[in-house]
């Protein structure tokens, strides 16, 4: 390997020296996590790109919306193939089978128990704090339940973000909340809105498609973008809209395109 | 060639341990006095002096058994029985030899050198084996009389010979006289020893072939004495390689060692402080002590540990247990960096103990020999992998190894079934570029899916505890569904905490009926239902099962 990655600078160089040729040989490019490839247009981005890189380390992006777990899961897929790995904290009802689907590498996908959680004892705060600090250090994208990020004190936060920056990981918060009512000041926040569900009539189909709106805004961004993307897709994947579709008023759910039968099993 | 001295052995045998052991495990089915025979494949395999008296013999079949003698009784074969019934006499025996070669339930062979010396002589060795061999038996016995259970299983033998076979027919004879039977060391008392037997014993003793045997009958070479005589160089042109083995086998000079393996060494390090300690840095340097020791331990022969047990148990007696693995093997500074996670996650974990620690001990479990770990050139085994292993073993210390889970792919109809999540600590580190093959990925093939699986996408949200919510139609009436997966009305309104929600869009049911053989049977029809709520459209997977509604997951 030419180059040195940011993630690798062992612990222990953590002296003034080791940060000034740690900032030298830091290259701009080092500093991204690549994206899925329909999210490209939201970063304004080419999606001719199979993996753009998109997503800056230390940032803290906040997946809000009613597809919120989909959008955040969506995050995890390129790096995750690109050889990081990630954790997920605080979310047992995390749809396994939906984030294979949609990509993400599982053999390089913890999930960990919420470590705030369980108990209330005085010093669960401080382990919750050792538990997320360790996560911090070993895993590139950091994905946080909305509510472990609310019982975690400011001062906890602000030391995990600051951390996560240090480290040069992505912190993800998943909420369904359009706002973040927590003092987590999000660098990026992506908003994911269902327009609408497809395959589906009343008595007949199945659940095909979901046409999502993204928005992508927050302190970090000039000015809001914003894409329609299916998530998930026929086979629960995500796939940018094709320009025509995403025009096109789309009001009813009859207007269903391919309806697949189902038969009858079991 | 021939002038190598085989290694001169002691045989225990007991010509029918297999009704010796039955009557040792069930005493009331089997009497002594009774005539017994264990038959295996319609087979006698072994019978008891007393059947043997009547003409019952071993390689009969149970109905020429039962003609000869007709109160016959039939001991079941069983192999467990025989061995866990021997295992007192090995121990018994162990106590003053360490090395044992058991060859099979009732024959036990062993190297003479070094006790032949302690004890004074194979003379005294025989005696000294005969009273430890009756000392094991009695501790099994429970209270029958050891004398009357060893004629019964046909006596016990002890020889003592130049070599495996030499000794092992000396027992054979002595278990029919009664006494221990020593062959003179030298090649040339063990080849007179040898000579007047049968070539037939050859298949017992040594595991010759059947028609080989036949065939030496049959060129009129029936005692080991005639092979004997005969030169290495004429067996070997008419029998080939075998003929070597033979000649070495008939004329005693078969060199063969007792298989023994040593003991495996006790490797439990532990340390009882008088003092009880309560911070972590005077436990870890403490610890490191332990840790130390074993690394070096493994250093000096080349070996590492995969799999370490670590204990820490407390004045008031509580303790922590937890096994640890790294697939790649711990010395010294791996191993106490365990101590230290899983005392750091004991001591300022949730359940902290209540008094100083008093006992740390550390046992190995898995090792093997250190062959190092050559890392992948490209791909392979990444930087990142290494950051996240020990990022992931840190947070195993301090939350406990429950949870901390990865999905591995099952298959199912349902979307929680689909994946299972499985314990981190349980699979082991990461091998190459992930969390290594031992994690089930899912199948690319249509194996993948199960019938009646709900095509993809799947919900994002899977509710672990589904969610009682109330479907009802256009009038206000619950909807239900019927044993043939009928429904009684058209679903109109999601009724959740309270919320009417209008349905939108919905299909189903689609039953299951799943496990219909046992308790864990589940039938149940399922739905998706498009609900329309404030913020839009939200999708979910229901079910009904026993007439109530409830949430699965949602397609979030």
């Amino acid at each position: 390997m030419s180059t040195v990655l940011r993630s690798s600078i062992p612990n222990s160089l953590s002296g003034p020296l080791s940060e000034m040729t740690l900032s030298e040989m830091t290259l701009a490019r080092e500093r991204l996590l690549p994206v899925h490839q329909a999210l490209a247009p939201l970063f304004g981005l080419s999606s001719a790109d199979p993996a753009p890189l998109a997503l800056t380390r230390g940032h803290t992006v906040a997946c809000v919306g009613s597809a919120a777990m989909s959008c955040a899961l969506a995050v995890l897929v390129a790096p995750t193939q690109a050889g990081s790995w990630a954790g997920v904290v605080g979310l047992p009802s995390c749809g396994v089978q939906a984030a294979a689907d949609l990509g993400v590498a599982l053999e390089r996908t913890v999930f960990v128990a919420d470590p705030t959680g369980a108990s209330s004892a005085p010093g669960q705060q401080t382990d919750a704090a050792a538990v997320l600090s360790a996560l911090v250090d070993g895993v590139d994208v950091l994905l946080l339940a909305q509510h472990v990020v609310n019982s975690l004190s400011t001062s906890l936060l602000r030391h995990l973000q600051t951390r996560v920056q240090s480290r040069g990981g992505v912190l993800v918060v998943v909420g369904a909340a359009k706002s973040l009512t927590s003092s987590l000041s999000a660098d990026v926040r992506l908003t994911a809105t269902t327009q609408q569900w497809q395959g589906v009539g009343l008595g007949y189909g199945h659940l095909q498609r979901r046409q999502v709106l993204l928005q992508l805004d927050g302190r970090r961004r000039a000015r809001p973008t914003e894409h329609q993307v299916w998530l998930p897709d026929h086979h629960g994947q995500l796939s940018p809209v094709a320009t025509m579709t995403a025009t096109m008023p789309t009001t009813t759910v009859e207007n269903t395109g391919v309806v697949i039968p189902l038969r009858r099993v079991g | 060639m021939t002038t190598v001295q085989p290694p001169r052995c002691a045989v225990l045998h007991t010509p029918a341990w297999p009704i010796t052991a039955a009557i040792l495990y069930e005493p009331e089915t089997f009497g002594t006095k009774q005539p017994l025979a264990v038959f295996h494949a319609q087979r006698v395999l072994s019978c008891s002096p007393l059947a043997w008296r009547e003409g019952v013999r071993p390689g009969q079949r149970r109905r020429q058994a039962q003609g000869a003698c007709p109160h016959l009784v039939i001991v079941p074969y069983n192999a467990d029985r025989d061995a866990r019934m021997y295992e007192p006499v090995v121990q018994s025996i162990g106590a003053l030899v360490p090395l044992i070669d058991v060859e099979s339930p009732g024959s036990l062979l062993l190297a003479t050198r070094g006790p032949s010396r302690y004890v004074g002589g194979d003379d005294a060795l025989a005696v000294r084996l005969l009273a430890l061999a009756r000392e094991g038996l009695s501790h099994a016995s429970h209270g029958l009389d050891v004398d009357e259970v060893m004629t019964a299983g046909g006596g016990l033998g002890i020889g003592i010979a130049d070599g495996r076979v030499a000794a092992t027919l000396a027992a054979r004879s002595s278990s029919r006289r009664g006494e221990p039977v020593v062959i003179q060391p030298g090649m040339q008392a063990t080849a007179e020893f040898l000579a007047p037997y049968a070539v037939k014993v050859l298949t017992a003793v040594a595991g010759c072939p059947p028609d080989l045997v036949d065939l030496l009958e049959r060129l009129g070479l029936r005692q080991l004495g005639d092979i004997a005589r005969l030169s290495v160089t004429d067996l070997v042109g008419r029998f080939g390689a075998i003929g070597e083995t033979l000649h070495r086998l008939a004329s005693g000079t078969d060199d063969t060692p007792p298989s023994t393996i040593p003991p495996p060494p006790d490797l439990t390090m532990a340390r009882v402080f008088d003092d009880p300690l309560s911070q972590l840095d005077m436990l870890v340097f403490a610890a490191k002590a332990l840790t130390d020791e074993l690394g070096g331990y493994f250093h000096e022969r080349g070996q590492v540990c995969t799999r370490v047990q670590v204990e820490a148990e407390s004045e008031h007696g509580e303790s922590s247990q937890r096994v640890w693995y790294r697939a790649e093997g711990m010395r010294s500074s791996t191993l106490l960096d365990r101590v230290r996670w899983q005392l750091d996650g004991w001591i300022n974990g949730a359940e902290p103990p209540t008094a100083g620690v008093t006992l740390l001990r550390v046992t190995p479990i898995d090792i093997r020999s250190d062959a190092g770990t050559q890392v992948g050139f490209w791909g392979g085994r990444s930087e990142a992998d290494d950051n996240a292993t020990r990022a992931i073993t840190r947070v195993i210390g301090l939350l406990g190894p429950q949870s901390v889970t990865v999905a591995s792919w099952r298959g199912g109809r349902d979307p929680r079934e689909v994946y299972e999540m499985m314990c981190y600590a349980d699979i082991g580190s990461a091998d190459s570029g992930g969390v290594g093959q031992q994690l089930v990925l899912r199948p690319d093939d249509d194996a993948a899916e199960w019938p009646g699986s709900l095509p993809a996408p799947a919900p994002a949200v899977v509710h672990h505890q589904p969610l009682l919510v109330e479907v009802v139609d256009v009038h206000g009436r619950a909807v239900a569904v019927n044993g043939r997966g009928l429904m009684s009305a058209t679903p109109e309104t999601l009724v959740q905490r309270g919320h009417s929600y209008r349905i939108v869009a919905w299909a189903g049911p689609w039953p299951v009926d799943e496990r219909w053989w046992d308790h864990r049977a589940r039938r149940a029809a399922r739905f998706q239902l498009v609900v329309e709520q404030p913020n839009g459209q939200c999708a979910y997977l229901a079910e009904v099962a026993a007439g109530k509604w409830w949430l699965t997951a949602e397609y979030a």
